[in-house]
């Protein structure tokens, strides 16, 4: 499944980015061109569990690297309207670029080979993007509960109280700001690391106050 | 909460809509205009809660009548730009009229005021136009489940086997299937009926086989293990 992005800026600039969900992380490629800041050990997460002898870069990185590299020199408040192609629909928005950023970013991480972000796979294959903060939690949550129903089917013991979700954002919380600061090194870039860090806040949201940001929406079944 | 449609046809016709998700029905309100096909007695729903003394026209009906008179005498293969618009972004899609006319129509029907109708409220507020089969059920299952969650929060009994998911769309299935002659009946309209037909589809493919269905959406979750 592919999914496109269009940046189309006011001065009649326009990129293009197009992102394979099922892409497989190529072991063999060459990466003695990558830039230095890809480089696995470079700000490496404190809870990555690849090894070092195995992926010399940072998968997650290398994913992103183009997408950075385009944005660096744009200011994060700059306005852009952004189209999503999907098979199933087109989505549009004009955004600062900060936002646009962090939709597309996400979409890169979440079907990166990084084993932590791989948690989220799930969501990106129902990707939404310029998600608001209640359809973010909500889509999270939901789909967790999904995935739990489908493993009791199994005969697996299942999660009700979403403690496996706060933990997966425990963690995302540690790689995302590990990210934020890999990137901030390389390029204190604007757009590029407001993005991040929205991520970063998600997570740490999620993993330190779900059943409180989930109260919050309960008006959205019993509004009726 | 407003979510406005925007047809644009071919040969320059638009049609628009503005469909408010919190609207409140007026029992008090003068009917006496509405069209013979909207009164509640007309194809009433034989699961139909709604009291002939209070209710005298058939909530969905009345909300949906001007979709259906816009639509009725344009065919159903008709290609159509759609563009859907929400508070957090904007959806495009060149579909057939069929296509278009189902995301609206499931959009009013879910935020009418029909008692039977109200279980797809939550699914209303996330609404995702054009949905596919497989985002439509789920969604329809994921948002079930987050329901029980609250409700197993505040001390209710969950549950967690979608046993209420599957008599929810069984009553869904009564409700599509009444509501489909209702239209027929009144319009035999070609972009209506199947719109409204694929509805029936749906709810009686997760009423009979829901299991099943999900079964299939496992790779979404598990397809990194493999």
């Amino acid at each position: 499944m592919i999914i496109e992005y269009f940046f189309d800026f006011d001065e009649a600039k326009q990129l293009h980015f197009k992102v394979d969900l099922d892409r497989q992380f190529d072991f063999k490629q060459n990466l003695a061109d990558a830039p230095e800041w890809t480089k696995l050990e470079n700000n490496q997460c404190a809870n990555c569990p690849l090894k070092k002898t195995v992926f010399s870069h940072c998968p997650a990185a290398l994913d992103l690297d183009k997408v950075i590299g385009d944005f660096q020199q744009i200011p994060a408040i700059t306005k852009v309207k952004v189209t999503v192609i999907t098979p199933e629909r087109e989505y549009a928005k004009r955004v600062t670029l900060e936002e646009g950023v962090r939709a597309l970013m996400g979409l890169i991480m979440a079907t990166s080979a990084c084993p932590i972000f791989n948690t989220l796979k799930p969501n990106a294959r129902h990707h939404l993007p310029f998600a608001s903060r209640e359809e973010s939690v909500l889509r999270s949550a939901s789909l967790y509960l999904l995935s739990q129903y489908l493993l009791a089917q199994e005969g697996g013991e299942p999660d009700w109280e979403l403690k496996g979700l706060i933990k997966t954002n425990e963690q995302l919380q540690l790689v995302n700001h590990a990210f934020w600061q890999r990137t901030m090194t390389a390029f204190q870039s604007d757009a590029n690391s407001k993005a991040l860090l929205g991520f970063f806040t998600l997570s740490s949201n999620m993993s330190a106050s779900l059943q409180s940001q989930l109260v919050k929406m309960k008006n959205v079944f019993y509004s009726s | 909460m407003i979510i406005q449609y925007f047809f644009s046809f071919d040969d320059g016709l638009d049609l628009n809509y503005d469909v408010h998700v919190n609207r409140r029905f007026s029992i008090h309100a003068d009917y006496s205009h509405a069209p013979e096909w909207t009164r509640l007695t007309n194809n009433q729903c034989k699961n139909c809660p709604l009291d002939k003394k209070v209710y005298s026209h058939c909530p969905a009906a009345l909300d949906l009548d001007k979709v259906i008179q816009d639509v009725q005498k344009i065919s159903a293969l008709t290609k159509v730009n759609v563009r859907v618009i929400t508070a957090e972004r904007e959806y495009v899609k060149r579909v057939t009229l069929e296509e278009g006319v189902r995301a609206l129509m499931g959009l009013i029907m879910a935020t009418s005021a029909c008692p039977v109708f109200c279980d797809l409220k939550p699914n209303a507020r996330t609404h995702l136009p054009f949905a596919s089969r497989e985002e439509s059920i789920l969604r329809l299952a994921s948002v079930y489940l987050m329901k029980q969650y609250f409700m197993w929060r505040e001390g209710g009994v969950p549950d967690w086997e979608l046993k209420g998911l599957i008599k929810e769309h069984a009553e869904l299935q009564l409700v599509n299937h009444a509501f489909w002659q209702r239209v027929m009946a009144a319009f035999k309209s070609d972009a209506n009926s199947k719109a409204l037909l694929s509805f029936f589809t749906v709810s009686a493919s997760i009423s009979t086989s829901l299991d099943s269905q999900l079964a299939k959406m496992k790779t979404v979750f598990f397809s990194s293990v493999e």
